[in-house]
């Protein structure tokens, strides 16, 4: 599968190939999980944020079309999913819940305890920090750190220009480390 | 420079997404404050990174399938009911033309009333071709959405609803003689053994049974 590019993949699933679908699925879980889960802060809302936004990019496969990034057409609805959420509820990122199929992150088990805890301090002090920027700049910021999109693919997402989303992640960058020093994290 | 547009301009620099590095590098070179603030932001910018993204189980992209496949099923199923709706109109038209006002003849089913699954077999047989998917990881990887080794509750309900909505879907296809032509429907057979397979030609035997008169 790694070798079958996406529009490869997006093609067959027009087609009615729901294997290719599926490979699809797989191949963006992940990424889109950790979008929607950093944005709206709660594992079980990012699950269903995620799954809605899969499901509502097949219902809108007939319309894409070669040019058409997969990627950022999948970003953008699960951009506009975690947004009116966010906007519905009026959280800022809290209340993580478990959930059936998120599994916590392996850690190395060979790892110095000390050590091992130091970046677990340190993780949590940025997604504490991460959490308290505003919606329009944590986007930006997840899309480029987290996701690793690049400024045009980010501007496709957002549906801005280049320029906004450079202005945007240097503001971004500010918040955070502001926050960061806020929660004692200035030697980070 | 102000303050926002050296910021901007060490941000794009970090992410290679500088208009002109040359200019940015030479600052660099000759300011050691824009040096730490660009040590500082690739530190935070590396642990960002760091953050796992969450693992997600095989089960995920099932639940989507299944819930994609559910949205497409009155569809396909309206497709092939339509014609029965059509022939029931035709009947009280033809009752009302020859001024018999009474209900469509016996032996056409109700548009709205689908027939039930027999109980047990069939979902049994389904479930059992689940069940080998480590032998046959292909095809059962195709037919199930589903790489998952180990039990999990709440694939193994999808499974079941799975089962439950293509054994239906069989008997519409079947009917609308769409066998051949429906690649989920062709693995869904290769991944049944003999018997299995025997289980699932009696179920369309019987469908086809039911489905006579129309």
């Amino acid at each position: 599968m790694s070798g079958v590019d996406d529009w490869q993949l997006v093609a067959r699933a027009q087609a009615g190939d729901m294997n290719a679908f599926a490979d699809l699925v797989r191949r963006y879980q992940a990424p889109v999980m950790q979008f929607c889960l950093r944005m709206v802060g709660s594992v079980q809302d990012a699950e269903d944020l995620a799954q809605e936004a899969f499901v509502r990019v097949h219902r809108h496969l007939h319309r894409l079309e070669p040019r058409a990034r997969f990627m950022t057409v999948l970003f953008g609805i699960a951009r506009n999913l975690a947004l009116n959420a966010l906007r519905d509820s009026g959280r800022r990122g809290r209340g993580r819940t478990a959930s059936l199929d998120m599994v916590p992150p392996v850690g190395d088990e060979s790892m110095r305890p000390d050590h091992a805890a130091r970046l677990r301090e340190v993780e949590s002090v940025i997604l504490a920090a991460l959490e308290a920027v505003s919606p329009e700049h944590r986007e930006v910021l997840i899309l480029r750190e987290m996701n690793g999109l690049d400024y045009d693919a980010i501007a496709e997402v957002v549906g801005c220009p280049k320029g906004t989303v450079r202005s945007r992640l240097a503001r971004a960058r500010e918040q955070l480390r502001l926050q960061v020093i806020a929660l004692g994290g200035k030697d980070l | 420079m102000k303050q926002q547009e050296e910021f901007e301009m060490l941000s794009a620099y970090l992410d290679g997404e500088a208009e002109d590095p040359a200019t940015v590098e030479r600052w660099l070179a000759g300011s050691p404050e824009a040096a730490r603030r660009l040590e500082e932001l690739r530190r935070m910018s590396a642990h960002l990174k760091a953050v796992p993204a969450p693992e997600v189980s095989p089960a995920f992209a099932t639940r989507i399938v299944a819930r994609v496949r559910e949205t497409a099923a009155p569809t396909r199923r309206w497709r092939v009911w339509a014609p029965v709706g059509a022939l029931c109109a035709l009947a009280l038209v033809a009752g009302i033309w020859v001024g018999l006002p009474q209900a469509p003849e016996e032996g056409i089913p109700p548009v709205t009333a689908l027939p039930d699954l027999p109980d047990g077999e069939a979902e049994q047989a389904l479930l059992g071709a689940f069940e080998r998917r480590d032998a046959v990881p292909e095809t059962a990887d195709a037919l199930a959405f589903s790489t998952s080794p180990e039990p999990d509750p709440a694939l193994d309900a999808t499974t079941e609803e799975w089962v439950a909505g293509m054994a239906d879907t069989l008997w519409f296809d079947a009917l609308a003689e769409e066998w051949e032509a429906d690649e989920d429907l062709d693995m869904l057979v290769q991944s049944l053994d003999a018997r299995e397979l025997e289980t699932f030609k009696e179920l369309l035997r019987e469908y086809e049974r039911k489905g006579a008169t129309i």
